[in-house]
């Protein structure tokens, strides 16, 4: 087995791999979408508005996933300090704003035919906000500290901090009374879709989550040249001063 | 389809068409500015290979 640890391993192994996933995504999602709009039924209530819940649920999955991933790669930065880590967390963090800026625009898309309203500030629909919100700030985080170790240690911490959230969310419904509907497909007892619903959800599904698979190593391998350049830019300079400590000249 | 929500389902897919186009545009604009700003300093530096 390849150790994916090692920054030259892995983008010489994400390199092989990503073909596939790319493509392996796009025939899922053309699938997906086929059987969104072509085969499965309009709900009995919600009429055709059903069609927004196959990009709704796959993102709002996603929003919790990615942070999940993230939280793993922040343990990874702290306890083991996995060379890797740090990147993979980076790079997932504006996936992740943008998975959940999706489901709350396609919630607040799905609530306005159906609840009337665009936006209320129940406890799911505020969680998620907050999840967006955590997002945003990491990426600020990222971007405000220069030196990348400690701007990843910084990440790390508030990501485990942050990681509360994840709880609140999933269980907003449960604990609340919202206006959100409780959980239809990840419950006790088997989702509550009919199969010609839960098919199309499910392939879209599995196809976002190929899809952030996808970005994310394109974006991690991003992170390793980063590093790459930065070393090489800090290497340059040192090499280009040489000379002049050497002729005992102080540096300018 | 029904016209009724035809607006609400054509604005989701196209936000999340939007937002996933240009998370891909950015992932490899930004590959590609890495690519380049590495292939001008690997011109310059003779260490390059013993870098990881």
């Amino acid at each position: 087995m390849p150790n994916i640890a090692n920054p030259t391993v892995f983008l010489s192994l994400t390199r092989r791999l990503l073909p596939w996933t790319a493509g392996l995504t796009a025939i899922l999602f053309v699938a997906g979408l086929y059987l969104t709009f072509f085969v499965a039924p309009p709900d009995y209530q919600q009429g055709d508005s059903v069609k927004i819940m196959y990009l709704h649920v796959p993102a709002a999955w996603l929003s919790l996933f990615i942070y999940v991933v993230m939280s793993a790669a922040a343990l990874g930065t702290l306890v083991w300090r996995h060379p890797l880590a740090d990147a993979a967390q980076k790079a997932a963090a504006p996936l992740g704003a943008a998975f959940t800026f999706v489901c709350l625009a396609t919630g607040s898309l799905w609530g306005k035919p159906m609840w009337g309203t665009w936006w209320v500030w129940d406890a799911r629909l505020t969680s998620v906000l907050v999840l967006f919100l955590i997002y945003l700030a990491l990426i600020a985080l990222w971007e405000a500290i220069e030196e990348p170790n400690r701007a990843a240690r910084a990440a790390a911490i508030m990501t485990l901090v942050g990681a509360v959230n994840l709880p609140i969310i999933k269980f907003s419904v449960d604990w609340w009374n919202t206006l959100h509907q409780p959980s239809s497909v990840f419950r006790i007892g088997g989702p509550a879709i009919a199969a010609s619903m839960l098919m199309p959800l499910i392939i879209m599904a599995i196809a976002a989550t190929l899809l952030f698979l996808t970005l994310h190593m394109m974006a991690i391998r991003n992170e390793i040249l980063r590093r790459r350049l930065r070393r090489l830019t800090i290497l340059a300079a040192e090499q280009s001063e040489a000379p002049v400590y050497a002729a005992g000249e102080p540096a300018r | 389809m029904s016209g009724s929500y035809f607006g609400y389902i054509a604005a989701a897919y196209g936000i999340a068409a939007l937002v996933i186009g240009g998370m891909i545009l950015k992932i490899v604009i930004d590959y590609r500015g890495l690519k380049q700003a590495l292939g001008k300093l690997a011109g310059t530096s003779p260490a390059r290979d013993d870098i990881p």
